[in-house]
């Protein structure tokens, strides 16, 4: 298959015209299991979510539309202080 | 690392409430299936990377017009393989990666490729997966070096075998 007919090929299924044998074609490729498997440090993996997490929270702006609420401990002490 | 066995659905109906703590776990019990998905699609970091992120933002955007019985895998799944293809489309349009293309993606069309999706995982298959992520390695190391009696008899111990014994018992 050439790259142009794979473009073709992608775009009708993203639009949603595409054939059933086209579509068969392109749901098994994204089906087909990668025997290859990803294999990373747990502490490469640590860093990893952390750093998709951030950049998560970079673009939604969650922690400061919804910050966090304070543990028990840390409303109790505020009553001391 | 503390353990949170809440279900996903009871996580997600707190995503309504904008509970941010709730997202987070979500994030961290799925992020690594979508990124592993992605990167074996797309043998790029950088690209897994954004489809994991865009996946999750496009989630907490869309908390509050989830479904009732949403079911959370199942659209983080289709999500991230819409996301493949038309990170692959737009790789092609850009004709910056003609030969990841042709190297990578149109190989996986080929009839014997696309036949293995059809294709139910065989035992072998996963042993051979946990041997190479080193799950069954210590057993193997071990049972070379000093062999324990359940090591040595445990292949006896099936139905067969089980069967023989109820009978012998029953005769006696």
């Amino acid at each position: 298959m050439k790259t142009e007919v794979l473009h073709k090929k992608i775009l009708r299924y993203l639009d949603g015209q595409s054939m059933p044998a086209e579509k068969n074609q392109i749901q098994n490729w994204l089906s087909t299991v990668d025997k290859s498997n990803l294999q990373v440090s747990d502490e490469y993996k640590i860093l990893l979510e952390n750093e998709i997490l951030a950049e998560i929270q970079a673009v939604t702006e969650y922690p400061t539309l919804y910050p966090k609420s304070k543990p028990w401990w840390e409303k109790v002490t505020t009553f001391f202080e | 690392m503390r353990r949170n066995f809440t279900p996903d659905q009871t996580l997600v109906d707190r995503l309504l409430l904008h509970d941010t703590d709730a997202f987070e776990e979500l994030y961290r019990r799925h992020w690594f299936a979508l990124y592993s998905y992605s990167f074996s699609k797309l043998k790029s970091p950088d690209d897994s990377k954004m489809i994991v992120r865009n996946v999750f933002c496009s989630l907490w955007q869309q908390r509050e017009h989830l479904p009732v019985n949403f079911s959370l895998a199942s659209w983080l799944y289709a999500e991230v393989r819409k996301s493949v293809l038309e990170c692959v489309n737009s790789k092609i349009e850009s004709m910056a990666e003609d030969f990841f293309i042709e190297r990578q993606i149109i190989p996986g069309f080929t009839p014997k490729e696309l036949y293995k999706a059809r294709k139910p995982v065989s035992t072998s298959d996963v042993i051979e997966k946990a041997r190479r992520t080193e799950i069954l390695t210590p057993v193997i190391v071990n049972s070379g070096s000093k062999e324990s009696w359940w090591e040595k008899y445990y292949h006896l111990a099936n139905i067969k075998g089980l069967k023989n014994m109820v009978q012998t018992m029953m005769n006696f």
